[in-house]
């Protein structure tokens, strides 16, 4: 189940190029999508399928602005209308693509998977790419054999770094024990928690003294599908029990991602990290690129497991536990919207929450 | 008047480890019919964790039971804590275990004291309403009292003069400060927590504990009073009993609308019957999602993810499983 009247994260502007071959074909919510750039620079995309014989138009061939179905040679023009069919002189109506509203923002290309009318480029969540000038952000991608809903829980709850990313990104059992306050957005949640006097991340432990602490700062926007932003900080240890440390900023860093659904049993996994120039020092950005480079095939190690037993045992009686709030109220937002979508004339379902 | 389930404070077992110590029962006393005093020291006399007015431990049992008691000795006694132990009739093994079981010299895990009925410090008129064995943190409250000369008042009220606990110790202590309500003397009537409770000014201070009934009753009378001037040792209840879920109502705070909540329906049912939509995912008070801030009234906990400060802090609450102990609960929606 899939929202459709959302943006889908289709992958980093750089891999979409003016190259006669760059015709790039991904699965989305269940759809087959071709992109490519018109020589203008802006990039279409249409459903990879041709409407003759449901051939591959990924395999087909750019002629300027138009795209060539090389099964039978039917041409289509950027609007996804057929302008030749070899043979024939007379072209149907219906012969023509199906276009999918596409936007370029922060290095990532956005698709609107639903009714292109209502499209809006405003529902794009906020994010930090590699055009940042202020931050030296490094950008990777992983594909995923997992539901997008258990990558949801595994972002919605921190915890896990504790014991996935012990060598990586994690490691010190205060993640566990972090309180974490929400608040419901529209068609997300918002996280907040800071670890104190906690150990550095596994990866980056050699770089410190043994006995050495940090106050981390986690602030996350997580959005329907599951893009899910980071403005990760790290200061030296203080003395405040609540909010801000007074320590001393040490890392200032935002960590974009995009967990793009394919179909039920996968994801295309789009990620950044990165440092603010006046924090960076040289290695460091690559440092997190890597760590998480790492880290995700952790990540994805454990959910690929965990995928094949949910889909063996559907009906498993699963145990819940206190660190599962910020799954559960992330995936109520996506059911929310699930439901919304199926039943349009009940309108929309009106959240009564603060944050707790 | 009945003694509640026999300890006071009962709350849920800790979720997270505490440190414990072993301690000996050194002294078994008869208080009162169904009340029995213990009093624990360490193995080597050696000195105990400091606790203030009005806390409690929490004592591991040999049967693996855990159960919270309040200390009712003086705070300012290193070596020794002392406890009361009400018999309920419908222990769950607690108090039937240490009334029929436990002999001098037995051993004891018991973690280190906490409060979560603290004595304010100041000095505003001091009220102390003790129903059955609820008099046991009121009791080290008093003896507080009595050593840095402030003043009080203590209602204690009992089914009948024989089962009040501690009577001859409060009579030595209190003199004259100590009133006493024993329903067999007054043809089975309750105490009139109404009329008490109006007989002193709006400024004192009221520290209750006893059995349900009676805190509500206190709850009522100080209702036009402000709500930090009321304080009270809430018994926990048996977890999801729904035997004894009460009707209440749900105020919601942005709308100011209120809902009723029947026995045999939850608050989350509720409110989304009458389109209040929250985030909701386990619906058995396992999971934390619908966690909710409280505004005014008492939560009825029945969740497995609160810790027991958090429990007593009152400000948040499951809607799936907890309830309200007050008529009216004001929920922060």
């Amino acid at each position: 189940m899939f929202v459709r009247n959302a943006w889908y994260c289709a992958g980093w502007d750089y891999e979409v190029t003016q190259s006669r071959d760059s015709l790039i074909t991904r699965k989305i919510a269940n759809e087959r999508i071709v992109m490519y750039r018109k020589p203008s620079g802006a990039i279409v995309a249409f459903e990879d399928r041709c409407p003759h014989r449901q051939a591959a138009l990924s395999l087909g061939r750019k002629e300027g602005d138009s795209l060539r179905c090389m099964y039978h040679g039917l041409r289509f023009s950027a609007e996804g209308k057929c302008v030749e069919i070899p043979g024939q002189k007379v072209i149907p109506e219906t012969a023509c693509l199906r276009p999918f509203p596409v936007v370029e923002k922060d290095n990532w290309i956005w698709i609107w998977m639903g009714d292109p009318s209502k499209a809006d480029p405003t529902l794009i969540p906020f994010a930090v790419g590699p055009s940042e000038k202020d931050w030296n952000i490094k950008t990777s991608k992983l594909h995923v054999q997992a539901n997008y809903r258990e990558e949801i829980a595994n972002l919605a709850d921190l915890s896990h770094i504790t014991w996935i990313h012990e060598n990586t990104v994690g490691g010190d059992i205060q993640y566990t024990q972090a309180q974490p306050k929400f608040e419901l957005l529209p068609r997300g949640l918002k996280t907040l928690f800071w670890v104190r006097s906690c150990s550095p991340a596994g990866s980056a432990k050699h770089l410190f003294p043994p006995d050495a602490k940090f106050d981390i700062c986690f602030d996350i926007t997580h959005t329907i599908p599951c893009t899910w932003i980071l403005h990760y900080r790290m200061f030296t240890p203080g003395t405040a029990t609540d909010g801000e440390s007074n320590g001393q900023l040490v890392l200032d860093t935002w960590s974009s991602q995009a967990v793009t659904p394919c179909d039920d049993h996968s994801v295309d996994y789009y990620y950044a990290w990165g440092c603010s120039r006046e924090t960076d020092f040289p290695g460091a950005s690559d440092m997190l690129r890597e760590a998480t480079d790492i880290a995700f095939r952790e990540d994805a190690v454990m959910l690929e497991a965990q995928h094949i037993r949910m889909v063996e045992k559907p009906d498993f009686k699963q145990l819940n536990i206190a660190l599962d709030a910020g799954p559960g109220k992330m995936l109520w937002v996506l059911d929310k919207l699930l439901k919304e979508e199926a039943h349009p004339e009940r309108g929309p379902i009106l959240a009564a929450t603060r944050a707790v | 008047m009945d003694s509640g389930c026999g300890v006071s404070p009962s709350k849920h077992s800790a979720t997270l480890p505490t440190v414990s110590i072993e301690l000996v029962v050194t002294c078994l006393t008869p208080e009162a019919q169904g009340v029995l005093g213990i009093e624990l020291r360490h193995p080597t006399g050696e000195e105990l964790p400091l606790f203030e007015p009005g806390a409690h431990v929490e004592v591991r049992l040999s049967n693996g039971i855990r159960r919270q008691y309040s200390l009712c000795n003086d705070s300012r006694e290193r070596t020794r804590y002392c406890l009361g132990i009400g018999h309920a009739p419908e222990s769950r093994g607690g108090s039937r275990y240490l009334h029929n079981q436990l002999k001098l010299g037995d051993r004891l895990q018991v973690a280190a004291p906490k409060n979560l009925f603290p004595l304010r410090q100041g000095g505003e008129e001091l009220i102390f309403i003790a129903g059955g064995i609820g008099i046991t943190p009121i009791l080290s409250m008093i003896r507080h009292c009595l050593s840095v000369n402030r003043p009080f008042h203590l209602y204690y009220c009992a089914r009948s003069r024989t089962r009040a606990g501690f009577l001859q110790t409060i009579e030595a202590l209190a003199g004259a400060r100590a009133h006493f309500h024993f329903d067999d003397e007054h043809d089975g009537r309750w105490f009139d927590a109404k009329a008490i409770v109006s007989r002193h000014p709006r400024e004192a201070h009221v520290y209750c504990c006893g059995p349900e009934a009676l805190m509500k009753a206190v709850q009522e009378a100080g209702a036009d009073r402000p709500a930090e001037n009321l304080h009270f040792e809430w018994f926990s209840p048996k977890p999801n009993d729904d035997s004894k879920s009460q009707p209440f109502e749900v105020v919601i705070r942005s709308s100011g609308r209120r809902i009723h909540v029947p026995a045999d329906r939850s608050v989350l049912d509720v409110l989304e019957g009458n389109g209040v939509s929250i985030p909701t995912s386990c619906r058995e008070g396992l999971c934390g999602t619908c966690q909710v801030g409280v505004v005014a009234g008492l939560p009825d906990h029945r969740d497995s993810v609160l810790s027991d400060d958090e429990r007593a802090a009152n400000q948040s609450m499951m809607i799936c499983v907890s309830r309200s102990r007050t008529p009216v609960l004001e929920l922060d929606l």
